[in-house]
Protein backbone atom coordinates (compact mmCIF):
# COMPACT_ATOMS: atom_id res chain seq x y z
CA UNK A 1 0.00 0.00 0.00
CA UNK A 2 0.93 3.45 -0.43
CA UNK A 3 3.19 4.88 2.29
CA UNK A 4 3.89 1.43 4.06
CA UNK A 5 7.76 0.77 5.30
CA UNK A 6 9.08 -2.17 4.39
CA UNK A 7 8.34 -5.05 7.07
CA UNK A 8 10.99 -6.25 9.31
CA UNK A 9 12.39 -9.82 10.81
CA UNK A 10 10.37 -10.13 13.85
CA UNK A 11 12.57 -10.96 17.24
CA UNK A 12 10.73 -12.05 20.55
CA UNK A 13 13.55 -10.42 22.30
CA UNK A 14 13.32 -7.11 20.67
CA UNK A 15 9.49 -6.88 21.27
CA UNK A 16 10.34 -7.78 25.17
CA UNK A 17 13.09 -5.19 25.69
CA UNK A 18 11.02 -2.55 23.72
CA UNK A 19 8.00 -3.48 26.22
CA UNK A 20 10.21 -3.08 29.17
CA UNK A 21 11.61 0.02 28.12
CA UNK A 22 7.48 1.22 28.00
CA UNK A 23 6.99 0.07 31.11
CA UNK A 24 9.65 1.96 32.66
CA UNK A 25 8.61 5.13 30.87
CA UNK A 26 5.10 4.72 32.02
CA UNK A 27 6.46 4.19 35.76
CA UNK A 28 8.84 7.50 35.59
CA UNK A 29 5.60 9.21 34.13
CA UNK A 30 3.51 8.46 36.86
CA UNK A 31 5.78 9.21 39.51
CA UNK A 32 6.52 12.69 37.86
CA UNK A 33 2.96 13.12 37.30
CA UNK A 34 2.40 12.32 40.91
CA UNK A 35 5.03 14.52 42.92
CA UNK A 36 5.43 17.43 39.52
CA UNK A 37 2.29 17.60 38.33
CA UNK A 38 -0.40 17.06 40.98
CA UNK A 39 1.14 16.40 44.16
CA UNK A 40 -1.37 15.96 46.82
CA UNK A 41 -3.29 18.82 48.57
CA UNK A 42 -2.03 18.78 52.27
CA UNK A 43 -4.87 20.65 54.10
CA UNK A 44 -3.78 20.25 57.89
CA UNK A 45 -6.91 19.81 60.45
CA UNK A 46 -9.27 22.44 61.64
CA UNK A 47 -12.17 22.08 63.52
CA UNK A 48 -13.57 24.54 66.08
CA UNK A 49 -11.39 23.72 68.89
CA UNK A 50 -8.41 23.76 66.70
CA UNK A 51 -9.32 27.12 65.44
CA UNK A 52 -10.53 28.16 68.75
CA UNK A 53 -7.26 27.90 70.10
CA UNK A 54 -5.38 29.51 67.53
CA UNK A 55 -7.70 32.33 67.56
CA UNK A 56 -6.48 32.46 71.73
CA UNK A 57 -2.69 32.12 70.97
CA UNK A 58 -3.19 34.55 68.13
CA UNK A 59 -4.83 37.25 70.02
CA UNK A 60 -2.23 36.74 72.91
CA UNK A 61 0.63 37.20 71.06
CA UNK A 62 -0.97 40.97 69.77
CA UNK A 63 -2.35 41.77 73.20
CA UNK A 64 1.36 40.84 74.74
CA UNK A 65 3.15 42.82 72.11
CA UNK A 66 0.85 45.99 72.64
CA UNK A 67 3.31 48.65 74.52
CA UNK A 68 1.41 51.45 76.80
CA UNK A 69 1.44 54.03 73.81
CA UNK A 70 -1.06 51.71 72.16
CA UNK A 71 1.58 50.94 69.64
CA UNK A 72 2.16 46.69 68.30
CA UNK A 73 5.46 44.68 67.98
CA UNK A 74 5.57 45.39 64.25
CA UNK A 75 7.86 43.22 63.61
CA UNK A 76 10.44 40.28 64.73
CA UNK A 77 12.92 38.05 64.27
CA UNK A 78 13.15 35.30 66.08
CA UNK A 79 16.29 33.86 65.35
CA UNK A 80 18.22 37.32 65.80
CA UNK A 81 16.12 38.08 68.87
CA UNK A 82 15.71 41.41 67.03
CA UNK A 83 12.45 43.75 67.35
CA UNK A 84 12.90 45.72 64.10
CA UNK A 85 12.51 49.93 64.55
CA UNK A 86 9.80 50.13 61.51
CA UNK A 87 6.55 50.81 61.69
CA UNK A 88 3.53 51.46 59.88
CA UNK A 89 0.30 52.98 60.38
CA UNK A 90 -2.01 50.70 58.05
CA UNK A 91 -0.90 47.72 60.02
CA UNK A 92 -1.61 49.51 63.04
CA UNK A 93 -4.87 50.15 62.49
CA UNK A 94 -5.30 46.61 60.90
CA UNK A 95 -4.62 45.21 64.16
CA UNK A 96 -6.60 47.20 65.83
CA UNK A 97 -9.75 46.80 63.72
CA UNK A 98 -8.98 42.91 64.35
CA UNK A 99 -9.15 43.59 68.05
CA UNK A 100 -12.64 45.16 67.34
CA UNK A 101 -13.84 42.92 65.10
CA UNK A 102 -13.04 40.37 67.81
CA UNK A 103 -15.56 42.39 69.86
CA UNK A 104 -18.02 42.87 67.49
CA UNK A 105 -17.64 38.69 67.32
CA UNK A 106 -18.95 38.80 70.72
CA UNK A 107 -15.50 39.17 72.58
CA UNK A 108 -15.91 42.59 74.07
CA UNK A 109 -12.52 41.91 76.58
CA UNK A 110 -11.25 43.00 73.48
CA UNK A 111 -12.59 46.25 73.24
CA UNK A 112 -9.81 47.96 75.70
CA UNK A 113 -6.87 46.56 73.88
CA UNK A 114 -8.61 48.01 70.69
CA UNK A 115 -9.14 51.09 72.58
CA UNK A 116 -5.75 51.52 73.62
CA UNK A 117 -4.33 51.18 69.92
CA UNK A 118 -7.06 53.34 68.99
CA UNK A 119 -5.66 56.21 71.67
CA UNK A 120 -2.22 56.10 69.66
CA UNK A 121 -4.28 56.49 66.00
CA UNK A 122 -6.36 59.32 67.41
CA UNK A 123 -3.42 61.70 68.14
CA UNK A 124 -2.44 61.30 64.59
CA UNK A 125 -5.39 62.25 62.82
CA UNK A 126 -5.69 65.78 60.37
CA UNK A 127 -8.93 67.28 60.27
CA UNK A 128 -9.56 69.76 57.59
CA UNK A 129 -12.74 70.36 56.23
CA UNK A 130 -14.76 68.59 58.76
CA UNK A 131 -13.07 65.49 57.19
CA UNK A 132 -10.67 63.22 58.70
CA UNK A 133 -7.26 61.69 58.05
CA UNK A 134 -5.23 59.04 59.23
CA UNK A 135 -1.41 60.44 59.57
CA UNK A 136 1.96 58.93 60.28
CA UNK A 137 4.90 60.82 61.32
CA UNK A 138 4.34 64.26 59.30
CA UNK A 139 4.20 62.19 56.13
CA UNK A 140 0.99 62.46 53.57
CA UNK A 141 -2.13 60.57 54.87
CA UNK A 142 -2.28 56.90 53.57
CA UNK A 143 -5.48 56.40 52.39
CA UNK A 144 -5.13 52.64 53.86
CA UNK A 145 -4.67 54.23 57.19
CA UNK A 146 -7.74 55.89 57.35
CA UNK A 147 -9.92 53.60 55.34
CA UNK A 148 -9.12 50.80 58.42
CA UNK A 149 -8.99 52.88 61.36
CA UNK A 150 -13.10 53.87 59.97
CA UNK A 151 -13.22 50.11 59.80
CA UNK A 152 -12.11 49.43 63.19
CA UNK A 153 -14.38 52.13 64.44
CA UNK A 154 -17.44 50.31 62.48
CA UNK A 155 -16.83 47.05 64.16
CA UNK A 156 -16.92 49.15 67.47
CA UNK A 157 -19.54 51.20 67.01
CA UNK A 158 -21.41 47.58 66.09
CA UNK A 159 -19.84 45.80 68.90
CA UNK A 160 -20.60 48.38 71.63
CA UNK A 161 -23.31 50.48 70.56
CA UNK A 162 -21.08 53.39 71.93
CA UNK A 163 -21.97 56.49 69.34
CA UNK A 164 -18.77 58.92 71.25
CA UNK A 165 -16.75 58.49 67.78
CA UNK A 166 -19.74 59.05 65.41
CA UNK A 167 -18.35 62.34 64.16
CA UNK A 168 -14.87 60.91 63.76
CA UNK A 169 -16.57 57.97 61.39
CA UNK A 170 -18.50 60.43 59.66
CA UNK A 171 -15.34 62.50 58.79
CA UNK A 172 -13.37 59.80 57.77
CA UNK A 173 -15.64 58.82 55.27
CA UNK A 174 -16.18 62.15 53.77
CA UNK A 175 -12.14 62.08 53.43
CA UNK A 176 -12.24 58.67 51.78
CA UNK A 177 -14.81 60.27 49.84
CA UNK A 178 -12.92 63.39 49.01
CA UNK A 179 -9.74 60.75 47.61
CA UNK A 180 -12.25 59.33 45.22
CA UNK A 181 -11.28 60.19 41.55
CA UNK A 182 -14.10 60.16 39.09
CA UNK A 183 -13.74 56.56 37.80
CA UNK A 184 -14.35 55.25 41.11
CA UNK A 185 -11.01 54.87 42.10
CA UNK A 186 -9.50 56.86 44.55
CA UNK A 187 -6.63 58.60 44.92
CA UNK A 188 -3.73 57.19 47.99
CA UNK A 189 -2.15 59.94 49.77
CA UNK A 190 -3.54 63.47 51.06
CA UNK A 191 -1.48 66.15 52.00
CA UNK A 192 -1.38 68.20 55.21
CA UNK A 193 -3.84 70.61 53.90
CA UNK A 194 -6.12 68.02 52.72
CA UNK A 195 -5.76 67.92 49.37
CA UNK A 196 -5.41 64.39 47.58
CA UNK A 197 -1.80 64.14 46.51
CA UNK A 198 -2.06 63.44 42.24
CA UNK A 199 -0.51 60.47 40.78
CA UNK A 200 -0.25 58.28 43.23
CA UNK A 201 -2.56 55.44 43.80
CA UNK A 202 -2.32 52.06 45.19
CA UNK A 203 -4.27 48.45 44.57
CA UNK A 204 -4.64 47.77 48.62
CA UNK A 205 -6.15 51.40 49.66
CA UNK A 206 -8.68 51.11 46.78
CA UNK A 207 -10.08 47.88 48.47
CA UNK A 208 -9.62 48.96 52.10
CA UNK A 209 -11.65 52.51 51.59
CA UNK A 210 -14.15 50.72 49.53
CA UNK A 211 -14.78 48.57 52.49
CA UNK A 212 -14.65 51.45 54.72
CA UNK A 213 -17.16 53.42 53.09
CA UNK A 214 -19.74 49.94 53.29
CA UNK A 215 -18.96 49.33 56.70
CA UNK A 216 -19.74 53.45 57.10
CA UNK A 217 -23.10 53.09 54.98
CA UNK A 218 -23.97 50.21 57.24
CA UNK A 219 -23.97 52.61 60.98
CA UNK A 220 -24.79 56.27 58.68
CA UNK A 221 -27.60 54.59 56.24
CA UNK A 222 -28.43 58.32 55.93
CA UNK A 223 -25.11 59.45 54.69
CA UNK A 224 -25.33 57.51 51.75
CA UNK A 225 -21.68 56.16 51.21
CA UNK A 226 -22.98 53.88 49.25
CA UNK A 227 -22.96 55.46 46.14
CA UNK A 228 -19.01 56.00 46.86
CA UNK A 229 -18.76 52.44 47.91
CA UNK A 230 -20.74 51.74 44.62
CA UNK A 231 -18.92 53.69 42.31
CA UNK A 232 -15.45 52.29 43.82
CA UNK A 233 -17.00 48.45 43.66
CA UNK A 234 -17.45 49.21 40.09
CA UNK A 235 -13.92 50.47 39.21
CA UNK A 236 -12.04 47.43 41.07
CA UNK A 237 -14.11 45.35 38.80
CA UNK A 238 -13.51 46.96 35.48
CA UNK A 239 -10.45 49.36 35.51
CA UNK A 240 -8.57 48.53 38.49
CA UNK A 241 -6.66 46.08 37.23
CA UNK A 242 -5.95 47.50 33.81
CA UNK A 243 -4.91 50.69 35.39
CA UNK A 244 -2.47 49.48 37.73
CA UNK A 245 -0.82 46.97 35.34
CA UNK A 246 -1.80 43.64 37.59
CA UNK A 247 0.22 41.02 35.86
CA UNK A 248 -2.59 38.52 36.50
CA UNK A 249 -5.79 39.61 37.14
CA UNK A 250 -7.82 39.65 39.17
CA UNK A 251 -5.48 41.32 42.28
CA UNK A 252 -6.65 38.63 44.71
CA UNK A 253 -7.44 41.43 47.65
CA UNK A 254 -9.21 40.30 50.96
CA UNK A 255 -10.19 44.00 51.55
CA UNK A 256 -12.32 43.63 48.07
CA UNK A 257 -13.73 40.56 49.06
CA UNK A 258 -14.71 41.76 52.11
CA UNK A 259 -16.45 44.67 50.27
CA UNK A 260 -18.50 42.70 47.53
CA UNK A 261 -19.77 40.23 50.50
CA UNK A 262 -20.63 43.58 52.60
CA UNK A 263 -22.24 44.51 48.97
CA UNK A 264 -24.63 41.70 48.56
CA UNK A 265 -27.45 43.56 50.60
CA UNK A 266 -27.31 46.74 48.29
CA UNK A 267 -27.02 44.93 45.06
CA UNK A 268 -23.90 43.52 42.60
CA UNK A 269 -24.21 45.14 39.51
CA UNK A 270 -24.04 42.61 36.37
CA UNK A 271 -20.49 44.75 35.48
CA UNK A 272 -19.64 43.92 38.88
CA UNK A 273 -20.38 40.03 39.65
CA UNK A 274 -17.97 38.97 36.09
CA UNK A 275 -15.06 40.18 38.49
CA UNK A 276 -16.59 38.46 41.59
CA UNK A 277 -16.57 35.19 39.81
CA UNK A 278 -12.54 35.82 38.97
CA UNK A 279 -11.42 36.48 42.63
CA UNK A 280 -13.63 33.62 44.06
CA UNK A 281 -11.82 31.22 41.61
CA UNK A 282 -8.43 33.13 41.96
CA UNK A 283 -8.30 32.56 46.04
CA UNK A 284 -9.61 29.14 45.45
CA UNK A 285 -6.91 28.52 42.95
CA UNK A 286 -4.42 29.88 45.30
CA UNK A 287 -5.49 27.60 48.61
CA UNK A 288 -4.67 24.91 45.87
CA UNK A 289 -1.67 25.65 45.51
CA UNK A 290 -0.59 26.58 48.56
CA UNK A 291 -1.99 23.01 49.67
CA UNK A 292 0.19 20.80 47.28
CA UNK A 293 3.23 23.14 48.13
CA UNK A 294 2.84 22.44 51.53
CA UNK A 295 2.61 18.96 51.30
CA UNK A 296 6.11 18.65 50.79
CA UNK A 297 9.20 16.75 49.23
CA UNK A 298 9.75 17.31 45.88
CA UNK A 299 6.11 19.29 45.58
CA UNK A 300 7.72 22.07 47.68
CA UNK A 301 10.98 21.55 45.47
CA UNK A 302 8.73 22.60 42.49
CA UNK A 303 6.80 24.72 43.48
CA UNK A 304 9.14 27.57 44.47
CA UNK A 305 8.45 30.28 47.02
CA UNK A 306 7.00 30.66 49.80
CA UNK A 307 3.82 33.27 50.59
CA UNK A 308 4.22 36.09 53.25
CA UNK A 309 3.66 34.96 56.81
CA UNK A 310 0.12 36.99 56.00
CA UNK A 311 0.01 35.25 53.01
CA UNK A 312 -2.80 32.66 53.90
CA UNK A 313 -4.36 34.90 56.82
CA UNK A 314 -5.31 37.04 54.01
CA UNK A 315 -6.42 34.40 51.37
CA UNK A 316 -8.80 32.98 54.32
CA UNK A 317 -10.49 36.31 55.39
CA UNK A 318 -11.25 36.41 51.70
CA UNK A 319 -12.52 32.92 51.24
CA UNK A 320 -14.37 33.70 54.20
CA UNK A 321 -15.79 36.71 52.62
CA UNK A 322 -16.50 34.93 49.25
CA UNK A 323 -18.24 32.45 51.57
CA UNK A 324 -20.52 34.77 53.04
CA UNK A 325 -21.39 35.89 49.71
CA UNK A 326 -22.00 32.34 48.10
CA UNK A 327 -24.60 32.40 50.58
CA UNK A 328 -26.06 35.08 50.38
CA UNK A 329 -26.41 36.27 46.90
CA UNK A 330 -28.39 33.72 44.58
CA UNK A 331 -25.96 33.73 41.57
CA UNK A 332 -22.91 32.65 42.78
CA UNK A 333 -24.61 29.57 45.10
CA UNK A 334 -22.92 26.57 43.10
CA UNK A 335 -19.63 28.11 44.45
CA UNK A 336 -21.00 27.30 48.27
CA UNK A 337 -19.62 23.40 48.13
CA UNK A 338 -16.16 24.47 46.70
CA UNK A 339 -15.73 27.46 49.12
CA UNK A 340 -16.48 25.37 51.86
CA UNK A 341 -14.35 22.76 51.38
CA UNK A 342 -11.68 25.66 50.39
CA UNK A 343 -12.41 27.53 53.28
CA UNK A 344 -11.72 24.75 55.57
CA UNK A 345 -8.36 23.59 53.34
CA UNK A 346 -6.93 27.35 54.27
CA UNK A 347 -8.48 27.39 57.81
CA UNK A 348 -6.07 23.70 58.18
CA UNK A 349 -3.26 25.18 56.60
CA UNK A 350 -3.48 28.68 59.23
CA UNK A 351 -3.60 26.31 62.05
CA UNK A 352 -1.00 24.29 61.13
CA UNK A 353 1.17 27.15 59.84
CA UNK A 354 1.18 28.49 63.79
CA UNK A 355 3.80 28.40 65.98
CA UNK A 356 3.53 26.10 69.12
CA UNK A 357 5.05 26.19 72.36
CA UNK A 358 6.81 23.06 71.63
CA UNK A 359 8.21 24.69 68.33
CA UNK A 360 8.99 28.26 70.38
CA UNK A 361 11.09 26.93 73.10
CA UNK A 362 13.88 26.23 70.69
CA UNK A 363 14.46 30.06 69.77
CA UNK A 364 15.73 32.90 72.30
CA UNK A 365 12.53 34.23 72.97
CA UNK A 366 9.60 31.78 73.26
CA UNK A 367 7.16 33.86 74.01
CA UNK A 368 7.53 35.98 71.12
CA UNK A 369 7.60 33.16 68.75
CA UNK A 370 4.36 31.16 70.72
CA UNK A 371 1.04 32.26 68.91
CA UNK A 372 2.47 33.49 65.68
CA UNK A 373 3.17 32.58 62.06
CA UNK A 374 6.45 33.29 60.46
CA UNK A 375 8.20 33.13 57.29
CA UNK A 376 11.82 33.45 57.14
CA UNK A 377 12.00 33.65 60.79
CA UNK A 378 9.97 36.91 60.70
CA UNK A 379 6.31 37.64 61.64
CA UNK A 380 5.31 40.91 61.60
CA UNK A 381 2.05 42.36 63.56
CA UNK A 382 -0.26 42.07 60.29
CA UNK A 383 0.50 38.29 59.89
CA UNK A 384 -0.86 37.52 63.31
CA UNK A 385 -4.06 40.38 62.03
CA UNK A 386 -4.97 38.40 58.67
CA UNK A 387 -5.14 34.92 60.52
CA UNK A 388 -6.75 35.95 63.28
CA UNK A 389 -9.20 37.76 61.23
CA UNK A 390 -9.85 34.95 58.91
CA UNK A 391 -9.92 32.77 61.58
CA UNK A 392 -12.49 35.09 63.33
CA UNK A 393 -15.03 34.43 60.12
CA UNK A 394 -13.90 31.13 59.94
CA UNK A 395 -15.35 29.84 63.23
CA UNK A 396 -18.32 32.63 63.26
CA UNK A 397 -19.45 29.95 59.65
CA UNK A 398 -18.77 26.46 61.57
CA UNK A 399 -20.93 28.30 64.22
CA UNK A 400 -23.52 28.83 62.20
CA UNK A 401 -23.42 32.55 62.97
CA UNK A 402 -22.84 35.85 60.83
CA UNK A 403 -19.78 37.46 60.84
CA UNK B 1 -18.68 21.88 28.96
CA UNK B 2 -21.80 20.15 26.83
CA UNK B 3 -21.76 16.34 26.24
CA UNK B 4 -20.71 16.46 22.55
CA UNK B 5 -17.09 18.00 22.79
CA UNK B 6 -16.42 15.31 25.68
CA UNK B 7 -17.16 12.64 22.95
CA UNK B 8 -15.12 14.70 20.57
CA UNK B 9 -11.77 15.09 22.68
CA UNK B 10 -11.98 11.39 23.85
CA UNK B 11 -12.26 10.08 20.30
CA UNK B 12 -9.26 12.66 19.88
CA UNK B 13 -7.53 11.56 22.94
CA UNK B 14 -7.99 7.86 21.69
CA UNK B 15 -6.97 8.49 17.99
CA UNK B 16 -8.61 6.24 15.86
CA UNK B 17 -5.26 6.30 13.23
CA UNK B 18 -3.35 5.22 16.39
CA UNK B 19 -3.23 1.53 15.30
CA UNK B 20 -3.03 1.27 11.61
CA UNK B 21 -0.47 4.06 12.27
CA UNK B 22 2.06 2.25 14.55
CA UNK B 23 1.04 -1.11 13.71
CA UNK B 24 1.90 -2.99 10.68
CA UNK B 25 -0.51 -3.04 8.13
CA UNK B 26 -3.45 -5.50 8.03
CA UNK B 27 -2.20 -8.82 5.54
CA UNK B 28 -5.11 -11.35 5.38
CA UNK B 29 -6.83 -10.75 8.66
CA UNK B 30 -4.30 -11.87 11.26
CA UNK B 31 -3.68 -8.74 13.30
CA UNK B 32 -7.26 -7.60 12.61
CA UNK B 33 -8.43 -9.86 15.87
CA UNK B 34 -4.92 -8.98 17.70
CA UNK B 35 -6.38 -4.64 17.41
CA UNK B 36 -10.11 -5.79 17.71
CA UNK B 37 -8.70 -7.75 20.60
CA UNK B 38 -6.63 -5.10 22.24
CA UNK B 39 -9.39 -2.66 21.33
CA UNK B 40 -11.92 -4.54 23.76
CA UNK B 41 -9.63 -4.84 26.25
CA UNK B 42 -8.93 -0.85 26.47
CA UNK B 43 -11.87 0.05 26.42
CA UNK B 44 -13.10 -2.34 29.28
CA UNK B 45 -9.62 -0.37 31.33
CA UNK B 46 -10.36 3.02 30.67
CA UNK B 47 -14.37 2.47 31.52
CA UNK B 48 -13.09 1.05 34.58
CA UNK B 49 -10.73 4.33 35.31
CA UNK B 50 -13.83 6.70 33.95
CA UNK B 51 -16.62 4.79 36.30
CA UNK B 52 -13.61 5.48 39.37
CA UNK B 53 -12.58 8.49 38.53
CA UNK B 54 -14.19 10.65 41.47
CA UNK B 55 -12.18 7.73 43.38
CA UNK B 56 -8.74 7.95 41.72
CA UNK B 57 -8.56 11.81 42.27
CA UNK B 58 -9.67 11.66 45.91
CA UNK B 59 -6.73 8.48 45.97
CA UNK B 60 -4.47 11.61 44.98
CA UNK B 61 -5.66 14.03 47.64
CA UNK B 62 -6.62 16.88 45.05
CA UNK B 63 -9.44 18.38 43.67
CA UNK B 64 -10.67 18.30 40.35
CA UNK B 65 -8.86 21.60 38.87
CA UNK B 66 -5.84 20.47 40.08
CA UNK B 67 -6.03 16.35 38.53
CA UNK B 68 -7.35 18.42 35.18
CA UNK B 69 -4.05 20.76 35.19
CA UNK B 70 -1.89 17.48 35.52
CA UNK B 71 -4.14 15.55 32.95
CA UNK B 72 -3.86 18.66 30.30
CA UNK B 73 -0.36 18.43 30.72
CA UNK B 74 0.03 15.12 29.96
CA UNK B 75 -2.22 15.71 26.98
CA UNK B 76 -0.42 18.32 25.79
CA UNK B 77 2.79 16.45 25.85
CA UNK B 78 1.16 14.10 24.04
CA UNK B 79 -0.37 16.09 21.33
CA UNK B 80 2.76 17.33 20.11
CA UNK B 81 4.83 14.41 20.16
CA UNK B 82 1.73 12.82 17.60
CA UNK B 83 2.32 15.92 15.47
CA UNK B 84 5.84 15.87 15.34
CA UNK B 85 6.76 12.32 15.09
CA UNK B 86 3.58 10.15 15.40
CA UNK B 87 3.17 7.01 17.90
CA UNK B 88 5.64 4.90 18.36
CA UNK B 89 6.07 2.55 15.27
CA UNK B 90 6.20 -1.80 16.35
CA UNK B 91 6.83 -2.95 12.76
CA UNK B 92 7.79 -6.66 14.73
CA UNK B 93 4.59 -7.13 15.86
CA UNK B 94 3.10 -10.58 14.58
CA UNK B 95 -0.30 -12.28 14.93
CA UNK B 96 -0.80 -14.79 17.33
CA UNK B 97 0.23 -15.50 21.12
CA UNK B 98 0.32 -12.31 23.52
CA UNK B 99 0.28 -9.41 20.68
CA UNK B 100 -3.25 -8.40 21.59
CA UNK B 101 -2.33 -7.57 24.96
CA UNK B 102 1.54 -6.23 24.04
CA UNK B 103 2.04 -4.16 22.08
CA UNK B 104 -1.10 -4.01 20.52
CA UNK B 105 -3.03 -3.16 23.95
CA UNK B 106 -0.23 -1.75 25.61
CA UNK B 107 1.63 0.67 24.86
CA UNK B 108 -0.30 1.61 21.15
CA UNK B 109 -3.87 1.72 22.47
CA UNK B 110 -3.52 2.20 25.82
CA UNK B 111 -1.96 5.64 26.40
CA UNK B 112 -0.99 7.81 29.62
CA UNK B 113 -3.18 10.55 27.86
CA UNK B 114 -5.68 8.04 27.26
CA UNK B 115 -5.75 7.17 30.84
CA UNK B 116 -5.76 10.52 32.38
CA UNK B 117 -8.33 12.22 30.44
CA UNK B 118 -10.66 9.49 30.57
CA UNK B 119 -10.20 10.43 34.58
CA UNK B 120 -10.34 13.77 34.75
CA UNK B 121 -12.90 14.25 32.05
CA UNK B 122 -15.04 11.73 34.03
CA UNK B 123 -14.35 13.37 37.49
CA UNK B 124 -15.45 17.01 36.09
CA UNK B 125 -18.31 16.35 33.60
CA UNK B 126 -19.04 12.61 34.39
CA UNK B 127 -18.65 9.19 33.26
CA UNK B 128 -20.97 8.62 30.37
CA UNK B 129 -20.14 11.06 27.74
CA UNK B 130 -16.41 10.01 28.34
CA UNK B 131 -17.73 5.91 27.99
CA UNK B 132 -19.31 6.85 24.94
CA UNK B 133 -16.34 8.25 23.56
CA UNK B 134 -13.71 6.16 24.10
CA UNK B 135 -15.75 3.40 23.20
CA UNK B 136 -16.79 5.30 19.91
CA UNK B 137 -13.32 5.89 19.54
CA UNK B 138 -11.71 2.27 19.80
CA UNK B 139 -14.07 1.36 17.53
CA UNK B 140 -13.29 3.48 15.09
CA UNK B 141 -9.75 2.54 15.53
CA UNK B 142 -10.60 -1.45 14.41
CA UNK B 143 -12.35 0.02 11.31
CA UNK B 144 -9.74 2.27 10.40
CA UNK B 145 -7.38 -0.44 11.04
CA UNK B 146 -9.34 -2.71 8.76
CA UNK B 147 -10.34 -0.16 5.92
CA UNK B 148 -7.89 2.57 5.39
CA UNK B 149 -5.67 2.13 2.30
CA UNK B 150 -3.84 5.30 2.23
CA UNK B 151 -0.91 5.57 5.09
CA UNK B 152 -0.58 9.16 3.95
CA UNK B 153 -4.26 10.06 4.66
CA UNK B 154 -4.33 8.09 8.07
CA UNK B 155 -0.91 10.57 9.17
CA UNK B 156 -2.67 13.17 7.88
CA UNK B 157 -6.34 12.68 10.46
CA UNK B 158 -3.47 11.23 12.97
CA UNK B 159 -2.25 14.69 13.18
CA UNK B 160 -5.19 16.76 13.01
CA UNK B 161 -6.70 14.65 16.35
CA UNK B 162 -3.29 15.29 17.66
CA UNK B 163 -4.01 19.10 17.19
CA UNK B 164 -7.38 18.28 18.93
CA UNK B 165 -5.71 17.02 21.87
CA UNK B 166 -3.41 20.00 22.20
CA UNK B 167 -6.19 22.08 22.36
CA UNK B 168 -8.12 20.39 24.44
CA UNK B 169 -4.98 20.39 26.95
CA UNK B 170 -4.52 24.18 26.95
CA UNK B 171 -7.87 24.42 27.88
CA UNK B 172 -7.60 21.69 30.57
CA UNK B 173 -4.48 23.47 31.76
CA UNK B 174 -5.67 27.12 31.76
CA UNK B 175 -8.89 26.24 33.67
CA UNK B 176 -6.63 23.83 36.28
CA UNK B 177 -4.52 26.64 36.68
CA UNK B 178 -7.94 29.05 37.02
CA UNK B 179 -10.62 27.07 38.78
CA UNK B 180 -11.69 27.46 42.52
Amino acid sequence: MAGDSPELLVTIPSVRRRLTIAIALWVAGLLVFRFALVPPEACGEADLAAIETAIGEARAWLEDSQRPDGTYIYEYDRVADELSPDYNMIRHAGVTMGFYQMAADGDLSAVPIGDAGLAFMLDNVLTVDNRAYLTFGGANAELGSSALLLAGLAHRREATGDTQYDELMNQLARGIEGQQRQNGGFWHLTDAAGRPVPDVTSLFSNGEAFWALLLADQQFPEAAYDQAAQAAATYIATEQDDEEDVLFPPWASQWSAYGFSDLVPLGISDEQAPYIDDLINRFGAIIRGGAQQRSGGIADWVRTGSARGSGFGTILEATAAMNRLARAEPRFAHYQEDLEERLLCVAGLVVTGQQTAEVAAGYPNPGLVEGAWFVDDLTRMDDQQHHLSGLLATRAFLSGEDF
Amino acid sequence: MNAALVILILIAVVNPARARWALPPREGRELTREVGSGALAVAMAAVTLALLATTIVDLFGVSNPSFRLGAGAVMLVAGLRTMAVGPAKWPEAQAGGWTWLAPVAFPVLFTPELAAAAVSYAADEGATAVIVGLVVGLMLTVAVYVGATNARMVQAVGRFLGAIVIVAAVVAIVSGIRDI
